[in-house]
C-alpha cells in the first residue's frame, strides 16, 4: 500500500478517515471520525473535525500536548487538514480513543443517578486529581459537564473527563454549570475563568451525577440566573432534593456565589478524606427595604436589578438617567457611597453630555461589581470579550457593539468603577488600552478586524478568500494565498489583500512596521492599492516565507495590469510585461515589487510622456498651418516670388558686368 | 498757443525744405551741364526701368530693384564707350542711334521683367510640393508619437 503523503496528515502522522465516523466521541463543536497514527498503528486514536465557526484553544493545547494524564481526554496533534467532504481546511484534534461510554449523550440528556458512596470514592477523586494537575499548569478545563465525561475501563469504573481544547472556555456550557456571572455573558464571551469557575462546575456535575441528569431543567436559562442570585446556586440547582448533610456540604461549598469563599481544590481533598467542616450558610447579597418594579418585576437584590436591566435596556436607560436608580440605592439598600459613585459616574464628561448607553453601562457595573460587562444586550466578561469578538464578529448587529464597546474604552472604564484587580486585569487593561488605538485608525491593517486578531493570537484569518483555508500564523498565509490563486481558472482573481488580510499580517508579524499599510488606503486608486498589496504580500515573503510562490506571484501580476498600463511608453510596456512575467515564474514577490516599482524609470517615462505631449503639440500646429494653406498663401507666394526676382536679377546683372569687363579687357 | 507755436514749427520746416531744393537745383545745373550727354544716353535706355518704377506699388519694390539693376548693366557697356570715345553729345547720339546699343539695354530690362512674371507660378509649384512633403513627414513623425505613448500623448500637458 502507498504511504499517505505527509501533507494529509496532522502532525506528519496522523490520518482521519472521513468515511469511518465515531459518534461516541462527537462534541458540540465537531464531529469524531476514525484516525490512525502512522507512527504507533496499534494506538488507536480519533480525529474531531472541529466547525468552521470553532476557536481551538492552541494555547491550552500546547501544554496538554505534552501530558500523559490517564483521567483526561488530552489532545496529541493539532492542525488544518484538507477535509474532502467539505473541500476545505478545517481545524482537527487528534486524541486517544477511549474504551468506554459517555455518561450523557447530550447536554439534557437523562442517566443513572449515582449513589453518594460510588461518588464520593471512584468519581471525585480522579477529577480532582485531573483539575489539580491542571491548575499546575494555570489551565482551567472550562467543560465540565455530564455530557462530557466518559466512564472507561473493563468494568466501566475509570472516570475520564471530556476535552476541553476544540472550543472557546465555556461555550457549550449549561447556564447551570456556569457561575452567575459567567452564564450571564454570551456563551462565546465567558472568558478562559479560572480553577473557581472549573469547581462550581465540579459541583454542578455532582449535582447532576446525583440527580441523573443535569439540575434545575425545570427552569429556564433566563429564570435559573435570577434564581441563583436570589437563593443562591446551591439552593437553586439543589431545589428540593434530599441529599445527606456531608454532601450538602461539599455541595454548599462549591457553589459559593462568591469566587472567594468558594471551595478550593484542598478543601475538596480535605473533605473527601473524610473531614468535615462546620456546616457554613451561605450569604446572600443584603435585599432591599422596598423593591423596585422592572419590566413587571419585583426586584429586591442590587445583582437582581442589574441582570433585569441589561435585558430591558431602554427602560434602564429611563432609570438611570432620571435618577431613579440610584435613589432606589440610597433609599432602599441604604447604600450612600455607592448611589453617589453612580452619579459621579453619570456626570458630564468635558462639559459634553455622557452617552445614554455608556451612562447605564457604568451604573450597572456599579450596581453589580461582580458581574459582567454590559452594554446594550451585550454582556461579557472581562476575559470574554476577545473570544466573544471572535464568535460573533460575523454578526453585522454584535460586531458593531464590541466596536462601540472598545471606541469607548468600556472595559478599561469597568476595571476603573470596579477597582482593584491583578496582574490578570492590568494585563487586560493595557490589551484594551492598546486595541482601543487600533480602532481609532479606520484604515487597512487597523480597525475592529485589526483588535480582532490582536485579542486572539491563534485565531485563523477570517478573510473571505481564505474560507478554505485555516491559516492561523503568519507562515500559512502565502502558502494558502498561493494554493488560492492556484485554482483560479484565467482572469483576475480575488484581490489577495483584504482588511482582514492587512489586518492579520499586521497582528502576526510585527516587524513590518505601520508605512506599508498606509498606500492600501487609497480607494480610487486600484494601481496604487494593487502596488501596496504587492509590497505588503512581499514583505510577509521575506520575513515568514516561503522562497517561491510562483502561482500568486502570476495572479498578482495579472492584477497588477494597471501598474503596467499606468507607464505610458508603450514598447517599454511590452518590455515589463515580458520581464514581469518572467520574474513571477520565479515566485518571488519581492522581486516582482523591484521591477514594477523603479522610481528612475517612472520618472523617466513621465519626464519622456511630458516631452511627448510637447512635440505632438507642436506637431499638431504645424500640421493645422500647413492644412490651411499656410505655405501655399498667394501673398507669401508673391513676396517670396518677388524676392527670388531680386536675387536672379542681382545675379544676371553681376554676369553682364563680369561679361562686359572682360569684354573690354580682350578688346584693349 | 500750442497751435500757434505749431504752425510757426511748419512754416519753419518749409522754409528750409525750399531752401534745400534751391540750393539742389544750384548744384544740380553746373552737374547736368557736365553729364549731359550720360544722361542723353542712359535716359532713353533705362526706360524699362521708368515702367517698372511706374508699375511697381509693393513697399519693398523688388520689382523696380530687379529691373532697374539688370537694365543698368546692360546700360553700362554704352556708356563705357561713351566716356572712353569722349564724352560729347555727338557721340551719345551716334551710340543712340545704334540699334545693338538699344538691343543690349532692352534686353537687359526685358530679362528681368520676364523673371518677374515667371516666378509666382514656379514659386507656387514648389510650395506645393514641399507643403506636401513636410505635411506628410510631421504626420508620420505624430503617429509615431501616438504609437509609442498611447493616444493620450494628444492630451492637455500634465
Amino acid at each position: 500500500m502507498a504511504e499517505p503523503a505527509k501533507d494529509a496528515m496532522i502532525a506528519g502522522r496522523f490520518r482521519v478517515d472521513p468515511a469511518r465516523r465515531l459518534p461516541l466521541f462527537d462534541q458540540p463543536s465537531g464531529l469524531a471520525y476514525q484516525a490512525s497514527d502512522q507512527k504507533n498503528p496499534s494506538q488507536p486514536v480519533f480525529g474531531l473535525v472541529c466547525r468552521p465557526d470553532m476557536q481551538p484553544r492552541r494555547d491550552v493545547f500546547t501544554k496538554l500536548s505534552r501530558l500523559r494524564l490517564s483521567g483526561l481526554l488530552a489532545p496529541r496533534a493539532i492542525g488544518p487538514l484538507h477535509w474532502a467532504p467539505d473541500d476545505a481546511e478545517r481545524e482537527i484534534l487528534v486524541f486517544p480513543q477511549l474504551q468506554g461510554k459517555r455518561l450523557a449523550e447530550r447536554p439534557d440528556g437523562r442517566f443513572e443517578p449515582l449513589a453518594e458512596t460510588r461518588l464520593s470514592r471512584e468519581v471525585l477523586p480522579p477529577l480532582v486529581a485531573i483539575l489539580k494537575e491542571l491548575d499546575a499548569l494555570y489551565i482551567a478545563h472550562r467543560a465540565i459537564r455530564a455530557d462530557n465525561l466518559f466512564f472507561c475501563g473493563t468494568d466501566g469504573k475509570d472516570v475520564v473527563l471530556g476535552e476541553c481544547v476544540s472550543a472557546l472556555p465555556g461555550l457549550f456550557q449549561p447556564v447551570a454549570f456556569e457561575t452567575i456571572e459567567s452564564a450571564q455573558a454570551l456563551p462565546g464571551a465567558r472568558g478562559a475563568g479560572r480553577r473557581s469557575e472549573d469547581l462550581y462546575a465540579l459541583g454542578a456535575l455532582i449535582l447532576a451525577l446525583l440527580c441523573g441528569g443535569p439540575p434545575a431543567t425545570e427552569l429556564g436559562d433566563d429564570e435559573l440566573i435570577l434564581r441563583k442570585i436570589t437563593r443562591g446556586s446551591c439552593a437553586a440547582l439543589a431545589g428540593s432534593r434530599r441529599l445527606s448533610p456531608a454532601m450538602m456540604e461539599l455541595l454548599r461549598g462549591l457553589l459559593y456565589d462568591d469566587p472567594k469563599e468558594r471551595w478550593g481544590l484542598d478543601e475538596v481533598q480535605l473533605w473527601l478524606a473524610g473531614r468535615r467542616m462546620s456546616p457554613r450558610q451561605v450569604l446572600l447579597p443584603p435585599r432591599a427595604q422596598r423593591g423596585i418594579t422592572i419590566s413587571g418585576r419585583r426586584c429586591e437584590m442590587d445583582r437582581e436589578v442589574a441582570h433585569v436591566l441589561a435585558q430591558g435596556w431602554s427602560e434602564g436607560i429611563e432609570l438611570a438617567a432620571s435618577g431613579e436608580l440610584e435613589g432606589w440605592v440610597r433609599r432602599s439598600l441604604g447604600d450612600e457611597e455607592r448611589s453617589k459613585r453612580m452619579t459621579r459616574s453619570r456626570a458630564a464628561v468635558g462639559g459634553s453630555p455622557l452617552d445614554p448607553d455608556l451612562m447605564l453601562s457604568r451604573a450597572l457595573a456599579i450596581l453589580d461589581p461582580a458581574g459582567p460587562i454590559r452594554f446594550k444586550g451585550l454582556v461579557l466578561r472581562l476575559d470574554g470579550l476577545p473570544g466573544g469578538l471572535a464568535q460573533d464578529f460575523e454578526n453585522e448587529e454584535r460586531r458593531e457593539l464590541f466596536t462601540q464597546i472598545l471606541a469607548q474604552r468600556l472595559p478599561i472604564q469597568w476595571i476603573e468603577l470596579r477597582g482593584g484587580g491583578g496582574a490578570d486585569v492590568i494585563a487586560f487593561k493595557k490589551l484594551y488600552e492598546a486595541l482601543h488605538s487600533y480602532l481609532g485608525n479606520p484604515g487597512f491593517g487597523f480597525g475592529i478586524e485589526r483588535c480582532l486578531y490582536e485579542a486572539n493570537p491563534g485565531l485563523a484569518c477570517r478573510s473571505p478568500s481564505l474560507a478554505r483555508f485555516r491559516v492561523t500564523k503568519i507562515e500559512d498565509l502565502l502558502p494558502a494565498l498561493d494554493r488560492l490563486a492556484a485554482g483560479q481558472s484565467g482572469g483576475t482573481g480575488p484581490e489577495f489583500v483584504d482588511r482582514h488580510i492587512a489586518a492579520f499580517c499586521a497582528a502576526r508579524a510585527r516587524d513590518l512596521g505601520t508605512e506599508v499599510f498606509k498606500a492600501l488606503n487609497k480607494p480610487d486608486d486600484l494601481a496604487s492599492r494593487r502596488m501596496a498589496a504587492l509590497k505588503l504580500l512581499a514583505e510577509v515573503q521575506k520575513l515568514a516565507g516561503p522562497p517561491g510562490l510562483p502561482n500568486l506571484a502570476r495572479a498578482m501580476a495579472v492584477l497588477l495590469e494597471p501598474v503596467i498600463q499606468g507607464f505610458h511608453n508603450r514598447p517599454y510596456r511590452e518590455e515589463l510585461i515580458a520581464e514581469v512575467e518572467t520574474t513571477a515564474a520565479q515566485g518571488s514577490l519581492d522581486q516582482l515589487l523591484k521591477v514594477l516599482d523603479d522610481p528612475k524609470v517612472q520618472r523617466g517615462d513621465q519626464l519622456g510622456f511630458q516631452q511627448a505631449q510637447a512635440l505632438h503639440r507642436a506637431f499638431t500646429r504645424e500640421i493645422d498651418w500647413l492644412e490651411a494653406g499656410g505655405l501655399t498663401d498667394p501673398a507669401q507666394i508673391r513676396r517670396t516670388a518677388s524676392q527670388v526676382t531680386a536675387v536672379l536679377s542681382t545675379l544676371a546683372a553681376v554676369l553682364v558686368l563680369v561679361a562686359t569687363a572682360a569684354l573690354e579687357v580682350f578688346s584693349l | 498757443m500750442a497751435g500757434g507755436q505749431k504752425a510757426a514749427k511748419g512754416k519753419a520746416v518749409k522754409r528750409g525744405g525750399a531752401g534745400g531744393l534751391l540750393l539742389s537745383l544750384f548744384a544740380l545745373v553746373p552737374l547736368g551741364y557736365l553729364l549731359w550727354p550720360t544722361l542723353l544716353l542712359a535716359g532713353p535706355l533705362m526706360v524699362p526701368s521708368l515702367a517698372a518704377a511706374v508699375v511697381d506699388r509693393s513697399r519693398q519694390r523688388y520689382l523696380t530693384y530687379a529691373v532697374g539693376l539688370l537694365n543698368l548693366a546692360c546700360v553700362l557697356p554704352s556708356l563705357l564707350r561713351l566716356w572712353v570715345q569722349g564724352h560729347d553729345r555727338a557721340q551719345a547720339l551716334a551710340l543712340l542711334a545704334g540699334p545693338d546699343t538699344w538691343l543690349l539695354a532692352f534686353l537687359g530690362g526685358g530679362l528681368a521683367w520676364l523673371i518677374h512674371l515667371a516666378m509666382p507660378p514656379l514659386v507656387a509649384a514648389y510650395y506645393a510640393v514641399r507643403s506636401r512633403e513636410r505635411l506628410a513627414e510631421l504626420q508620420k513623425r505624430r503617429q509615431t508619437l501616438e504609437k509609442n505613448w498611447g493616444e493620450e500623448v494628444a492630451g492637455p500637458a500634465q
